[in-house]
This record gives C-alpha cells, structure tokens and sequence, in this order.
C-alpha cells in the first residue's frame, strides 16, 4: 500500500550543481524527482503527521543558508570540552525511536540532507579560528539531529567529515549512531580524535522502543569490530528508559555488554535518563498515544521534562555503581 | 469518510454511478451527493469556486480527522509526454496566479504515474499559454488545496487529473475530451475505492519479500541464525530506501553443495545489502 522508503526526492531549487546531489541521485536512481523552490515549502507544511509521513519518507536535497554550526546544548553531554558546538548536515532519521526528540522538534517525518558540504566545512574552520577556549580543541558533533552513520550508504557524510577532521588538529568529532553497519568506514583509517559513540540499550528496550534500528547484539558486533580497528569508541547508555524492574534489565545488560567488549578500549561511557524539552514533548503526545514511555508522570524544570528529581538521581547513582564494576568513574559522563 | 471534488458535473456523473451516490436535495447551490462513506461535491469552475465548495464539503463531512479528499478531473497536457485519456497522480499543484506551490503528501502506492500541475485563472490554449514547466494544467486545484489544508493534512489529499488535451482545442472538441476522461474512469477508479487506513501499521517487508527470503533461506539451507541475519540486513537495506530486494534474488535458486560454499554465499548477499 505504501510508496517505499523514499521514493520521492525533493529538490530545492540550485542544489544541482552541488556534487553531493548527484551522488545522492545516483544512489536513489529510481526515486521521484520533484523540484522545490524552497526546501521549507516541503518541510515546514502547517499539519504534517510525522508518525505518518515515517511509514514512507521522502528525502529533500536543500542547501543551508546560515546556522552551519551551534553552539551544544544543555541537553546534551559535553565530556568536559568547553568548546562544545554541533552541526546539522541532516534534519530526521532513519530510524523511528519512540522517545526520539525529533518528532517534536520537526513538522514532517521526511528527511532534509544538506547538500553544500564545503559551506559546512568553511564554517567549522572559522569556528576552530574564534573557538572562546584557544587551548582546547573545538569539539564538534556531526550527528547530533540524525544518525549519520545509518544513512552513510545514500549520504556519505560520515566518512566526508571524518577525512576533513584528519587535516584539522584542533577539531574533534563525535560521530553518534545506533546503526550496525561498519562496512563504509572500512576503508577510513581511524582517527584519535573522531570518536564513534553508539548508543546502547537493552534488547527488550530497543525491540519496544527502537523502531527499525539494528539490535543491540548487532551494535556491540560492529562496536566490536571499529574497536579492533583502532578507532575510538564512546558508549551512550542514554536515555535510560525507566521501564519496569529497569534496575535489573540495565545492570544485566551491562554485564553483557562488558562481557563481548573489552572495557579498557572504551574511551569514556554516557550515561543519562531520558529527558527533553518541554515544547517538543507537549507536541508528540498531541501527534501519538501509542508508546507508554511517553506517558510517564514527568517533571517539568527548566523548560526540560524529565522523570522527577529523586528518581533521576537514584537511577544514575545505581547505574554509574553498576558501571564503576567496568570503568573507573572519570571515564563516566553523567547527565542527571 | 471519502469526499471526492470535482468542477464539473460531466466529471462527477460517472462516479455518481459507478459509487451509486445519492443528491441531496438540500444543498442546492453546491450540488452535493452521498453514501454512507463517500461525500462528493461539483464545485464549478475556477479555484475560488472550488476553494469555496471544498470548505462547504468539509463542514458537511465534520470530523476532518478521519476524511480523505480526493479531487478529480479533466486537464490539460503540456506536451504530450502524458498521453490522452491518461490520468497522473499530482505531487506538486504551482498557483500561477500567486507564484506559490503546494505539495500533497505522496504516501500511497499506486499504478498512475506522476507529474506536476499548473492552476491557471483562466483556460490555458496554444494561443494563451505561457512557457511552463508543468506537466498539466487545470482551473481549480490550487483552490481546493489551499482550502483543503486548513482542515486537512497533506497526507490525506490526493489530486488525480485526467489529460483530455494538449491546449489546443476548440468547443467542438468537447465530446471527445469528455470521452477520454469517461474512459480513463476505470483505471483510475480502484485508487478512488481504496479506503487507505493510513493509521494501520505497515511492516518494511513486503508478503512477496518475506517470501523471497523464507525461499531463499530454505533453498540455500541457511541456518536459523543466518536467516535471521538475513531478514534483517534485507529489513536495514529497504528502511536506508533501497530498491526492491532484486539484488539477492539469483540467490532464489542457489543450492550450495558444501557448507563453506553455502557461508561464502551468504556472507557475499549481506554484503550486498549493506553496501
Ligand atoms: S536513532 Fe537517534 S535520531 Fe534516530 S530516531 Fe532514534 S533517537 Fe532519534
């Protein structure tokens, strides 16, 4: 009944001379192709139903005008990097998490690249040169409103990014995902400062609430093999899910864990309970009633929602104890 | 509930047979037929007419939530890449008027093909036409679209139109526009019928690929834990928007004699699907 994934690409109008563009439309040769003359006509359409338009996205090629770097937010963990920023080369993702922010933070379920990869690059660089922290490096997430690494094998933004960063000695990468697909990195030669974080959960939690993403046997596989490759890898436990007995199911699922992976290579682990911003949150339980997650009493602070204080702190205490048993404690980020 | 807008009578009667709709006498000035689950409405011509019908048709229908609109009708082809009698499934109306373009959903699969459409003000021929890029062009769909949008999102609007010309055509042509729209009626008509449950949860794989791979995994004699493997990569594969799982299928009749051929093989289809 439905349009296969991406059948239809839209172009705003000029992105054809970017090479990114033809690389896109030769990977996707069968798709559709319609022109836009803004990529916001598409996107930003007043009463889109993500949930909806995710059961047949469309891939939109636009080119970003301005914002090509952010400062991080507090949402999010910074390692201890003062100089902390991130960029949005895609808007949306593959996969369909049921506690992803994204559904809030975007009108459409369709997939936004930008196609003008140098303009992207040139904003880094300037952003190195005025970094506020000269001594340190600047510390830039590539992946942050998306998961680059899943879509690599259409968009190789992934590997593009991490060849630029090789050059750029001030400049350290993350590079999030929870995709297990190690192959187009097989030909990079790994990079101390491009960190690949994958973001781990239990199977009986990414089976319920991961939607189309590679289960975690097949995560911690390909974690395994980037480790022995040399690269450095981060691991996200976050958000920590507080589903029923959540002690036990975490606790177990990081002795598996630490069982397949050798826990001296982990660079650093994350570890945060979930969380989001208010203004989204308030617009997917509007969209959807289907993912009890979303329905949890939450506290709401600092325009943030989350579960209430003393849960999160009893949830981090109890889990960063079950992670010291692997790592020593200053190789643990947490975001309570 | 379906409601169904078309601008002329000619272009509604066929549907009024074929889906046995019934006028109701109280709306007299917007003529107005129904069923249990469709709604139709002959708005006239021009997109102010229809814009008005449409919101007419929607505060009939009420709760918009649960309502798919579909406009049909007659229109004209730029060039003849479309042929006559042919009708296209619209992904991008242009208002010519105001610069501005809309964009419904393209969520369901169908056999019409595609193509982008033009709403003029007034009746476009050879004599008038400006240079488009279009494919079609018609008088109303801007109208019902921008109308449509207040109440609806864009996945439950469909625009089908059915090329009777190409421009060039005088009043005496009308019979035999009007014939190519009447015989285009059934190739169109199952898109019109199917009642799209859009809520209804879709898996990735389709029944005819689950079958390909159980077909697969069975002749190649993969073990469970490879089949699994299997279905996934081919799930991942299909979610990144990959063709049709055509590149495994000389795979369909493979029946290796050693099981190291047998791994070989295997290992070589996941490689394809990850690539
Ligand atoms: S993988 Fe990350 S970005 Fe993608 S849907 Fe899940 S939470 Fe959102």
């Amino acid at each position: 009944m439905w349009h296969k994934r991406f059948s239809h690409i839209y172009l705003e109008d000029g992105v054809e001379r970017y090479p990114l563009t033809r690389t896109i439309l030769g990977r996707l040769s069968k798709a559709k192709v319609v022109t836009v003359r803004n990529y916001k006509d598409i996107f930003a359409r007043s009463g889109q139903n993500f949930q909806i338009q995710k059961r047949s996205p469309k891939l939109i090629l636009a080119r970003k005008k301005n914002n090509l770097i952010y400062e991080g937010s507090m949402v999010s963990q910074d390692f201890g990097y003062r100089n902390f920023y991130y960029n949005s080369l895609l808007l949306n993702c593959v996969y369909n998490c049921d506690y992803c922010y994204l559904q809030g933070m975007y009108p459409s379920g369709n997939m936004v690249v930008f196609v003008n990869e140098e303009d992207f690059y040139q904003a880094t660089l300037k952003a190195i040169e005025f970094r506020p922290f000269q001594e340190e490096p600047l510390y830039l997430c590539i992946s942050y409103d998306t998961d680059l690494l899943a879509y690599e094998t259409v968009v190789p933004y992934a590997t593009r990014f991490i060849e630029f960063t090789r050059s750029q000695e001030d400049l350290v990468i993350e590079l999030r995902t929870k995709s297990a697909n190690w192959r187009p990195l097989e030909d990079v030669i790994p990079n101390e400062r491009c960190i690949l974080a994958w973001t781990l959960s239990p199977p009986m939690v990414a089976k319920a609430y991961e939607q189309l993403t590679p289960s975690p046997e097949q995560r911690i596989q390909a974690i395994k093999h980037c480790i022995d490759r040399g690269w450095p890898v981060r691991l996200c436990f976050d958000p920590v899910l507080r589903i029923k007995d959540w002690e036990k199911v975490y606790v177990k699922f990081f002795k598996e864990v630490f069982k397949l992976l050798p826990a001296e290579k982990i660079r650093d682990v994350s570890l945060g309970v979930f969380r989001m911003n208010a203004d989204y949150y308030k617009r997917i339980k509007k969209q959807r009633t289907d993912s009890d997650i979303l329905f949890y009493p939450f506290e709401s602070s600092q325009s943030l929602i989350s579960y209430p204080v003393d849960e999160r702190l009893h949830m981090i205490e109890t889990l960063k104890a079950a992670l010291v048993k692997f790592l020593p404690a200053e190789k643990i980020a947490t975001w309570t | 509930m379906k409601l169904i807008i078309t601008a002329l009578r000619q272009e509604a009667r066929p549907l009024i047979e074929k889906l046995g709709l019934k006028q109701d006498p109280a709306s007299r000035k917007i003529p107005v037929y129904s069923s249990d689950d469709t709604l139709l409405v002959i708005t006239g011509i021009g997109k102010l007419y229809a814009g008005i019908a449409t919101t007419h048709a929607l505060h009939l229908v009420g709760n918009p939530d649960d309502c798919h609109l579909i406009n049909v009708g007659m229109c004209g082809g730029v060039g003849d890449r479309i042929a006559l009698g042919e009708a296209v499934a619209i992904h991008k109306i242009w208002d010519h008027a105001s610069g501005r373009e809309f964009f419904p959903d393209m969520l369901i699969n169908h056999s019409l093909q595609e193509g982008s459409l033009g709403t003029f003000d007034e009746p476009i021929t050879t004599a008038n036409r400006p240079i488009l890029s279009c494919d079609v062009v018609d008088m109303e769909a801007s109208g019902v679209f921008q109308a449509a949008h207040l109440f609806l999102a864009p996945h439950q609007m469909l625009f089908l139109k059915v090329v009777t010309d190409y421009l060039d055509y005088s009043t005496e042509d009308y019979a035999q526009m009007l014939q190519y729209y009447e015989q285009s009626v059934d190739d169109w008509m199952p898109v019109l019928e199917q009642d799209p449950q859009l809520d209804k949860p879709d898996p990735v794989l389709s029944v005819g690929q689950e079958t390909l791979l159980t077909n697969i995994s069975e002749g190649m004699r993969l073990t469970e834990t490879q089949t699994h493997k299997l279905h996934d990569a081919a799930l991942r594969f299909l979610v990144r928007g990959g063709e049709d799982l055509e590149i495994i299928e000389p795979n369909l009749n493979v029946q290796p004699e050693h099981k190291s051929l047998r791994n070989q093989l295997f290992d070589s289809m996941i490689q394809t699907l990850n690539q």
